[in-house]
């Protein structure tokens, strides 16, 4: 219910955009009812693909600090520089489903409990997604088709990663295994956030043209209003102007939860489906878990 | 503004509708209340201009009127903002120097043996008995600390202001408001390690128990309990704050501002960037305001001197002054009730009270158009709000509100030229009553199909949806008077 916290399931599927495809049913009605949009990150350093897994999942939880002081971009200044999640965000509880080890690491830097996404999946008796999203939800307080009061976690991030195989087909599932659980007026549907994230992993300069940020739409625009348009939300930090945006292959980002987010134009979940028809534009990776915070009761208002 | 040798004077009126986005409402079909309200003259707005979806302060951030308004008028919050309590209580009428501290304050009904606010709010309906407390708690003094003054007066709803006068204050202390029913009353307490905080903290703590201690034996509640009523024996005090120092809105937008707000903290606001606070008889910040009333007080305003400019507001006196003889360049009209619909949980209300604001601003436009077919003027119509209020969820929420902004004449076009805008009605009519029920709302409501998109980019329709296609992309609040300013300056 949009007046009670609600408990996040963010599904990161790391390096997956690019591998989308029609077939990929469940993912495309999550879209359809969704509030859809880009994450746009800073350029990449240069970096081994392990640095890249940690860095852009660090930019998804506002994160990129701690990522800088662990891998020491950045001299740390004394003890306890790094803050955890629950310390910037109201004590909120949260785990790192993932078989990353380097994203292991970071995860327990920065307060996630982390479990093995692949011990999870192995829990299955039936169909596998079922299991896992069973498991998935009951880490959330969901259980038996119910909500508990308590639950173990406000918020899980499940991380799967470009080389595990069948990766777009196994989110997929996932997405349609949720979403069945989640019926119209079950206790899942009123409290359960699902956010889907897919990112385009390791770049080449080919993607620069394939897959390029353009907001405000260009399409049907008087070119007499161009000097209007002002500097746009993702390309800024506060008041001041983000120097190091990448401006193609942002990450897509799809959110959903009863009567709590927009449902937008989109039904298919691609980057030119985005493009012309998502209701949410471009917003800067670092501001995701910010917004997925609030909706946990987990982020202050600012003023009254 | 005035603008090249053709002596143009370009003005706009620009409508705030507090708590204007949504979300997607099941009941509604999964449409946001602006895209279920039948709201031709908005949509005409979008339709004949330029559209964006907007950040009130940054991306993912909640925000509250206060510092959604100093980030929307180009003030940066995270450099100007010290708290509600001084806008709240100058808009209130309280006079406040340097060094005196203010309170965002309500009047709450405290269950005295186990210390529980067991409401926030002890009634939203208290025009008339709030004034009659305020009196009562005016220049009341302090016993342990008789060198301080005290200030009460109502605002609206269940909401006055506070301010303590006197040597040593601090603003940085937290406020006595647990945020939700039936919590401890809070102490107030220093937010710095600072000697002024810990004595404010102490001066506050007894002033919180000096105001429950006069309200308790007042006949007001007297009567509230025998009327079986919560009583209003206590007054939360939050949101302390200082007056800001700001450059004047003119100085910083080449703008002569005025602005109708009954809202009060709105009000104060606006006094302290140096906008002037227009008298709007019948405009009262709440669900039985005349909006018309408001639109005819921005029309005068901005047509002055063809016709009579209204009077402002002083804060610290009760008469009011002459407004600017010549007029004001920027026009802001507030509207609160929408965003109370959000507070209040009223979805249909707010779907009907989006199409009441409609024909206001039909209104508005039908003034502006008299006046400029017959003056130098060029008029602007600007549309937006300040955050989102999502009505299932009862609070303000991050989501990004829509933005519009068009010319006057355009507009014009939009609706069906001028004959069809010189047929309104110009009649002062209330905001709708409206029954809530639980079921859902399958029809359109007569929605009307939104005209063509004949301005500057492909929107033809004032939603949070359709903004996203907007030329102006996603932008910060902050960025807004740019987007306005230069907007006035373009020869299209």
């Amino acid at each position: 219910m949009a007046d009670k916290p609600s408990r996040a399931l963010v599904l990161y599927g790391d390096g997956l955009a690019r591998f989308v495809d029609p077939s990929n049913s469940h993912i495309h009605s999550l879209a359809s009812v969704a509030s859809c949009g880009f994450l746009s990150l800073p350029h990449a350093p240069p970096e081994t693909e392990n640095e890249r897994v940690v860095r852009e999942f660090a930019h998804l939880l506002d994160a990129s600090e701690a990522y800088k002081l662990a891998s020491g971009l950045k001299a740390k200044a004394g003890e306890n520089e790094i803050s955890t999640l629950a310390e910037r965000f109201m004590g909120l509880k949260a785990a790192l489903v993932t078989d990353s080890s380097a994203l292991t690491s970071f995860g327990k830097l920065i307060g996630l409990d982390v479990l093995r996404l692949c011990e999870l999946c192995q829990k299955s008796d039936t169909v596998p997604s079922d299991a896992t999203a069973s498991e998935l939800l009951r880490l959330l307080g969901f259980e038996g088709g119910k909500c508990l009061d308590v639950s173990l976690y406000d918020s899980v991030f499940v991380h799967i990663g470009v080389d595990e195989h069948k990766g777009v087909r196994n989110i997929d599932s996932l997405v349609g295994s949720i979403i069945r659980m989640a019926q119209p007026g079950s206790e899942i549907v009123s409290r359960l956030h699902l956010s889907l994230v897919l990112s385009y992993g390791s770049v080449t300069d080919k993607d620069v043209s394939v897959f390029p940020v353009k907001t405000p739409q260009e399409e049907g625009i008087n070119p007499a209003f161009a000097g209007l348009v002002p500097r746009q939300s993702y390309t800024m930090r506060g008041e001041k102007t983000r120097d190091d945006v990448r401006d193609y292959c942002p990450m897509l980002v799809a959110q959903w939860q009863h009567a709590v987010t927009r449902k937008d134009l989109v039904d298919t979940l691609s980057f030119e489906a985005l493009q012309k028809l998502c209701g949410n534009l471009v917003i800067p990776a670092d501001r995701f878990i910010h917004e997925v915070a609030f909706k946990l009761w987990k982020a202050p208002k600012y003023g009254a | 503004m005035e603008e090249g040798d053709r002596g143009l004077i370009k003005r706009v009126a620009f409508v705030l509708i507090d708590g204007l986005g949504d979300v997607s409402i099941p009941k509604l079909g999964n449409k946001t209340p602006l895209q279920a309200a039948n709201i031709p003259n908005l949509d005409a707005i979008a339709s004949a201009g330029i559209n964006g979806l907007m950040d009130p302060v940054e991306v993912g951030l909640g925000c509250g009127s206060d510092t959604a308004h100093l980030s929307l008028m180009g003030y940066d919050p995270r450099v100007y903002y010290r708290g509600r309590g001084a806008f709240e209580s100058m808009g209130a009428g309280l006079a406040m120097s340097p060094g005196d501290i203010a309170f965002k304050s309500n009047f709450a009904t405290l269950d005295e043996k186990s210390g529980i606010v067991v409401s926030r709010r002890a009634d939203r309906h208290f025009e008339e008995e709030g004034p009659i407390l305020c009196a009562a708690l005016d220049g009341m003094k302090l016993p342990s600390f008789p060198e301080y003054e005290v200030r009460v007066r109502y605002a609206t709803e269940h909401r006055c202001g506070v301010v303590v006068k006197g040597p040593r204050l601090s603003g940085n202390i937290s406020g006595t408001d647990p945020l939700k029913d039936n919590r401890l009353l809070l102490e107030a307490k220093p937010l710095d390690e600072s000697e002024e905080a810990k004595h404010t903290a102490k001066v506050v703590n007894e002033l919180s128990k000096e105001i429950s201690r006069i309200l308790v034996s007042h006949p007001v509640n007297a009567k509230r309990l025998a009327q079986g009523k919560n009583i209003a024996n206590l007054v939360l005090l939050r949101g302390c704050g200082i007056r800001i120092e700001v450059p004047p809105f003119q100085e910083k937008h080449g703008l002569w501002p005025c602005m109708v707000a009954p809202t009060k903290i709105i009000a104060g606001l606006g006094m302290s960037l140096g906008i002037d606070i227009l008298e709007a008889p019948g405009a009262t910040g709440d669900y039985r305001t005349l909006l018309t009333s408001k639109a005819v007080a921005i029309a005068n305003a901005l047509s002055a001197p063809l016709n009579p400019t209204p009077n402002v507001f002083v804060p610290g006196e009760d008469g009011h002054k002459p407004g600017r003889s010549d007029g004001y360049d920027f026009g802001f009209l507030h509207i609160k009730a929408i965003d109370d619909a959000g507070h209040d949980k009223a979805t249909m209300f707010k779907v009907k009270g989006l199409e009441a604001v409609d024909k206001a601003i039909r209104q508005l436009a039908k003034l502006l158009w008299i006046a400029e077919s017959s003056t130098n003027y060029q008029y602007f119509l600007c549309v937006t709000g300040d955050h989102s209020t999502p009505v299932e969820y009862g609070d303000h929420s991050f989501e990004p509100v829509p933005f519009t902004m068009c010319r006057l004449r355009e507009f014009v076009s939009a609706v069906g030229g001028e004959s069809a805008l010189l047929e309104t009605s110009l009649d002062p009519f209330p905001l709708p009553t409206v029954v809530e029920s639980g079921e859902d709302v399958t029809d359109d409501g007569g929605r009307k199909k939104a005209p063509a998109a004949i301005g500057g980019d492909s929107v033809a329709e004032l939603n949070e949806i359709a903004a996203a296609r907007g030329c102006l992309g996603r932008f910060h609040g902050g960025e807004m008077m740019g987007v306005i300013t230069k907007f006035l300056k373009l020869d299209v």
